[in-house]
């Protein structure tokens, strides 16, 4: 694993807002990074940063060991910004074809490039259109589209599947899925349940300090120590009693009737999982989704 | 099956174009200004609202030329030093008339994709630098087809009234268009400038006719009190047009290091503001 981004005390303010204060990290390339956190946290900023829109106050940035905006870069880092929009005046098919040029295609190749992204989102039948004439999802994968223009090493994508359909958005989801092998993508959404579905790393920033690098995967004790267990109906004071009985369950936190979260100590009770499906069964209560550890959403705001 | 084949190799030699090309910067710094500037070039002459300006344009032109160009030809005598009247007058129109359709043809050279956000597409696949000048040089180019253009119709009409004055008019073009060109470059490398700093093109006009006047008005009242201030006066884009005006065809280019150093200055100042500015 190398490091693919490395941020050193990075601070950006504008006038008296400091809009990101201190943030250091170092990320490594491989499954996808999600950026989370409310909203003017900083994330933006963070991103154009990154990208080389914009110039931090102090700190030190580097991605893949050039500065942001080197020339050593392009082609080999793309982003989606956020709200960023095409040119009016050309058809996405003539705006992409120029984007891959630029990163070095010759003519017929930098079309058969632009076709095959817009093919990943697609988007074959629209490429004689004008940007103007498209939705606002449409608009935002063609952006997604340009973003994966050559063979990026490194993709940031700010807010990827807002304002997406439900399938939209699944496609959206289901590509950088296929490329990640390839390509490490750095997502900064609201959406916490595809975050946690799509990435491994989550860095949470709040009023622009970076709170909490953590890891979705369940490989940390903290994680093995608790269970969700997502019921089908809404469900009373009872299903706590009784899953509060199961043996080695030392509490039972519940966020809505459907929702509760175990925690036990899984080195005294390492079959709990398989005893709490066995009892959900001998009381007849039906469960939607059963999960080892908590979610991404509890892991980074529960107190 | 084959023809795909074809195109997956040319994929892939461009590949290896991409990566051998990321090696050498001043040749990407060229050519992606030059993609740029194709791209540039094919806005406004190859997209229908290219042409829907070129024939507005066109249109105005024929006006300009048939009743003032003309019609200041038929009453010129052969000036001092200008050997074809109905090129005197041409140069007399389009020493003023360029100028100002430059603050309308360049002014929105990165505004508008900077508000837009399409300049951060762009900063992903070629420097700043290769953006900026790209876009200075793609509206330098322009203007010089439309100064070609309207120079060879001002020709032509005078080859027309008089045969024999082809190959002079000929050289007397070729010197009015450079002239042209030259006096062009500080007032599109000012609207370059100028572009960085507001995010529409309207503002960008309005703010140019501001510093125009206002710059022009402050320095010759300043010199009127302390004339060693007149000196200031050379920071003004055009601000050598009616000297220029009144000069022989030959000495035309005796002025010419004044607008080649303003649009040095703002150039460079204009690649400052784009190094610093947040996109």
């Amino acid at each position: 694993m190398s490091s693919i981004i490395c941020c050193e005390n990075l601070s950006k303010r504008y006038g008296s807002n400091l809009a990101l204060d201190n943030v250091s990290f170092e990320l490594e390339s491989g499954s996808p990074i999600a950026l989370v956190g409310p909203n003017g946290a900083g994330k933006t900023t963070l991103f154009s940063i990154l990208c080389g829109y914009l110039h931090s106050s102090s700190g030190s940035v580097s991605l893949l060991g050039h500065n942001p905006g080197s020339s050593n870069l392009f082609g080999q880092v793309s982003a989606l910004p956020q709200d960023a929009q095409l040119d009016p005046s050309f058809a996405i098919h003539e705006q992409l074809s120029f984007y891959a040029r630029l990163q070095g295609y010759g003519g017929k190749a930098a079309k058969m490039e632009a076709n095959r992204v817009l093919e990943l989102m697609q988007l074959t039948e629209t490429m004689t259109s004008l940007p103007s004439s498209l939705s606002h999802g449409m608009r935002k994968r063609v952006a997604i589209a340009q973003a994966l223009i050559g063979k990026p090493k490194l993709v940031f994508l700010d807010e990827p599947t807002a304002g997406l359909d439900p399938a939209n958005a699944r496609n959206i989801r289901q590509q950088i899925s296929s490329l990640s092998d390839s390509t490490t993508f750095v997502i900064s959404s609201h959406n916490l349940q595809e975050l946690e579905r799509l990435c491994e790393t989550v860095l949470l920033l709040e009023r622009g300090k970076l709170q909490q690098q953590t890891q979705v995967k369940v490989n940390t004790k903290t994680q093995w120590d608790f269970l969700t267990v997502l019921m089908n109906d809404p469900q009373g004071q009872e299903v706590q009693t009784t899953l509060q009985s199961l043996a080695s369950v030392e509490s039972i936190t519940s966020k809505n009737k459907y929702e509760f979260v175990l925690k036990y100590n899984h080195e005294k009770a390492p079959n709990l999982d398989q005893q709490l499906l066995k009892m959900l069964s001998e009381k007849g209560w039906s469960y939607r989704q059963l999960t080892r550890g908590k979610t991404l959403e509890d892991q980074l705001f529960s107190t | 099956m084959s023809e795909k084949l074809d195109l997956l190799q040319a994929v892939a030699r461009s590949q290896e174009t991409v990566e051998h090309f990321m090696l050498s910067s001043p040749v990407q710094f060229l050519r992606s200004m030059w993609i740029i500037i194709c791209f540039e070039f094919s806005r406004a002459f190859l997209s229908v609202r290219g042409w829907m300006y070129l024939f507005t344009f066109g249109l105005i032109w024929y006006f300009v030329l048939n009743y003032l160009v003309l019609n200041i030809a038929t009453l010129v005598a052969q000036d001092v030093g200008w050997p074809v009247p109905e090129l005197i007058s041409y140069w007399r129109v389009a020493l003023y008339l360029f100028p100002i359709l430059c603050l309308v043809i360049t002014a929105n050279q990165t505004c508008s994709d900077r508000g837009r956000g399409t300049l951060r597409f762009l900063a992903l696949r070629a420097n700043r630098d290769s953006i900026f000048f790209g876009r200075f040089f793609s509206q330098m180019l322009i203007q010089m087809v439309l100064v070609v253009a309207t120079a060879a119709t001002a020709l032509i009409a005078a080859v027309m009234h008089d045969a024999s004055v082809m190959w002079v008019g000929l050289g007397s073009a070729a010197i009015i268009v450079t002239n042209l060109f030259i006096v062009l470059i500080p007032i599109t490398a000012m609207m370059s400038l100028l572009s960085l700093t507001v995010n529409s093109t309207r503002q960008v006009m309005v703010l140019a006719v501001l510093i125009w006047v206002s710059a022009s008005a402050v320095i010759q009242g300043v010199s009127h009190y302390f004339p060693f201030f007149e000196i200031l006066d050379l920071i003004i884009p055009g601000r050598q047009l009616s000297e220029l005006s009144d000069l022989p065809q030959a000495e035309t280019l005796s002025l010419a290091y004044v607008p080649l150093l303003q649009g040095f200055v703002l150039l460079a100042a204009g690649r400052l503001v784009m190094q610093r500015t947040s996109l």
